[in-house]
């Protein structure tokens, strides 16, 4: 028996689910060993003689990716550490997807930990992604088909999550550095995908979520998912609940709560109830 | 503020307020004192000392305020300056004119336009129909006008003091248990969420509301509000009851006594014979929902949703929650523990339900939070 502390900062490779990958791919494997930014403040976890977890506690963090089809050309964060098989360096970028993962059965082996300046770098990305997005004032009075936006609850399915979820970031809000040039012209060149994952808080257990009352962390799980995963909409909730989740993401990752301000029109003329449910199929 | 004159002392709480404006400053205890009459209340099991200090400042104009504000407001504290812990008091009132102007300066003055048009000869037919129309129970007016005239015969400094005290309670302690509007919200979800049917007619209902009152009612739903209104409920009803409610059934009976708008499940559960000895002492005040500004204006905030079910809910959520919280700032720790509320909190920053779901929590019906 043995303990481990994980800090925030740390990288460990973890086995995480393949929530990311084309449906394919994650049949054929559904968990995968990634590096994995820890954002945890400090969790200490027990674990065997093999240093493998007996705890299952949440940890919250940050894929790192190296040569993924996902992450090329993406704006990143790059730093180098050992491989898995520590047969040398390798350089990773971020940022996949914030998540959240069991620590049961994971092999806890911290292998590097960021540099002050490269974690500030980091937090200064993530402040800028977790915000909540500011949306047309008239946009109550309009069937929004064509988007997923967050503060919408969607019936999910993936592989390894199959339920409800409510979308906290859109496809591209979430980047790991301000300047966008370099990636741009990685994309020009490499005709890469450039946009992240849509991040959301999935409720393992939870159906007909119309309200976040009462609900606490164990009620769900913060994951990274594609869009072909969404395969219905079920509910929206007020841009203020959206906000108050968020800041409550903020803090676990130890960011500074927002102050969250009331667009000056506010449901503008109170019609939400013009916005027709969306037809069976269309997005 | 040394030589402040207020409006009408008519109450004992009133005068003694008004001692403490005059001085300038007073402590948390001090003005809960004033404001109760005897402190700690009986029923409080006060374990903690409220000896910060509040000050008092009157203002005749400030640049960063709208200017309007002078006119349409009576108080103010500042949220935004966590060190600041005073009472704004409007200038108006530091004159012998304060009853009148103080009335005209408040919010309420929006609901007394259908007077106005009453009073100068515009009552022709439409007028007429419009005015029954918003007397009746489509709108929130019947509460708004009540408590406005309530407050133009009786202004209360009392309220106006208290209601600014627990805002300054809210804002500067590092505990924001209540968060600005997070039922408000929650409330909102729920019903954008029902089907269209019922969101339509909903909607309706709260634009038919809206137009007859005249007046901007969300605010008095959200949680700061209420919470601050409910405060004054309570020590206005303090001086009849004699002790202030200790339990969620001592609550919701107390509130029922003095006319707070209550959802049907509440009246039905209360029947039993059971209840009999509390109603003995939080009894026998109905109607003062429309005669106490306070009372009102929380009748204004939980009618503005126009929904049966967020009632409920409100009732067997929002109001707990509030209390609790109400009785951790008069000084009692376990304030939220007499509510049925543990001290971990859900994402919102809401305290959670500590056990199980009592009867009344489970109507049929009842939206369910999650």
């Amino acid at each position: 028996m043995g303990t481990v502390e994980l800090k925030r900062g740390d990288i460990a490779w973890l086995k995480l689910p393949q929530t990311l990958a084309p449906l394919e791919v994650a049949r054929e494997q559904p968990f995968k060993i990634r590096p994995f930014l820890i954002m945890n403040e400090s969790l200490p976890l027990q674990t065997d003689p093999n240093g493998v977890c007996t705890q299952a506690r949440k940890i919250i963090g940050i894929d790192c990716t190296s040569k993924d089809y996902l992450v090329t050309g993406r704006p990143h964060l790059s730093f180098s550490m050992p491989g898995k098989d520590r047969s040398g360096t390798t350089t990773y970028t971020m940022v996949d997807g914030l998540r959240e993962v069991s620590s049961y059965e994971q092999r806890l082996k911290v292998v590097y930990h960021l540099a002050a300046e490269q974690m500030k770098a980091m937090a200064e990305s993530l402040s800028a992604a977790l915000q909540p997005e500011q949306k047309f004032f008239l946009s109550g009075l309009f069937n929004r088909r064509a988007a997923f936006m967050p503060g919408e609850i969607w019936r999910i399915n993936t592989i390894n999550a199959k339920g409800e979820a409510l979308i906290l970031l859109r496809r591209g809000a979430f980047v790991a550095s301000e300047n966008v040039e370099d990636s741009r012209n990685l994309d020009r060149t490499r005709q890469a995908i450039r946009k992240s994952p849509y991040i959301v808080a999935f409720f393992p257990k939870a159906t007909g979520v119309k309200t976040l009352r009462g609900m606490t962390w164990n009620d769900m799980q913060i994951m990274a998912v594609q869009e072909n995963c969404f395969v219905e909409r079920t509910a929206s909730l007020m841009p203020a609940t959206s906000a108050n989740l968020m800041n409550a993401v903020r803090k676990v990752v130890g960011l500074p709560p927002f102050e969250y301000k009331e667009p000056v029109f506010k449901n503008f003329l109170g019609m939400s109830a013009l916005r027709l449910s969306m037809p069976f199929g269309m997005r | 503020m040394k030589y402040f004159m207020g409006p009408i002392n008519l109450t004992a709480s009133d005068r003694a307020i008004k001692t403490l404006v005059r001085k300038g400053s007073a402590t948390d205890d001090q003005l809960f004192e004033a404001q109760f009459g005897q402190w700690p209340a009986n029923g409080l099991q006060k374990d903690t000392d409220c000896p910060d200090i509040v000050h008092f400042k009157g203002f005749w104009g400030d640049r960063k305020l709208n200017p309007l504000s002078f006119i349409f407001r009576t108080a103010y504290t500042r949220k935004e300056d966590e060190h600041d812990r005073t009472i704004y008091l409007n200038g108006l009132q530091l004159t012998p004119l304060a009853p009148v102007l103080g009335i005209a300066a408040s919010r309420l003055a929006w609901a007394r336009l259908h007077d106005v048009a009453g009073l100068t000869g515009m009552v022709e037919a439409p007028m007429l129909i419009a005015e029954i129309a918003a007397a009746s129970v489509l709108s929130s007016y019947r509460y708004a006008i009540a408590s406005s005239i309530a407050r133009l015969v009786t202004p209360s400094l009392s309220d106006l003091v208290g209601e600014e005290h627990i805002h300054i309670k809210q804002f500067k302690e590092d505990n924001r248990a209540i968060a600005a509007a997070a039922f408000q919200n929650s409330a909102y979800d729920w019903l954008n969420n029902q089907g269209t049917m019922k969101r339509v007619w909903t909607e309706a209902k709260q634009g038919i509301d809206a137009v007859l009152t005249m007046m901007p009612r969300s605010y008095f739903s959200s949680d700061y509000e209420l919470q601050a209104r409910l405060h004054n409920v309570i020590t206005r009803g303090y001086r009849k009851w004699g002790r202030i409610p200790q339990t969620k059934d001592e609550l919701y009976i107390a509130l029922k006594d003095v006319g707070i708008k209550s959802p049907g499940i509440v009246g039905r559960y209360y029947v039993d014979e059971k209840f009999d000895a509390l109603k003995d002492v939080f009894g026998g005040h109905s109607g003062e929902g429309y005669l106490n500004p306070p009372n009102a204006e929380m009748n204004i905030g939980l009618n503005s949703f126009r929904s049966p079910d967020v009632l409920e809910m409100y009732w067997r959520d929002c109001l707990p929650v509030l209390y609790g919280d109400l009785l951790v700032k008069y000084g009692d720790s376990r304030g939220k523990e007499k509510m049925g509320l543990s001290n971990e909190v859900d994402l919102l920053g809401l305290p959670l339900h500590a056990g199980p779901d009592e009867p009344h929590d489970t109507g049929p019906g009842a939206p369910s939070p999650v």
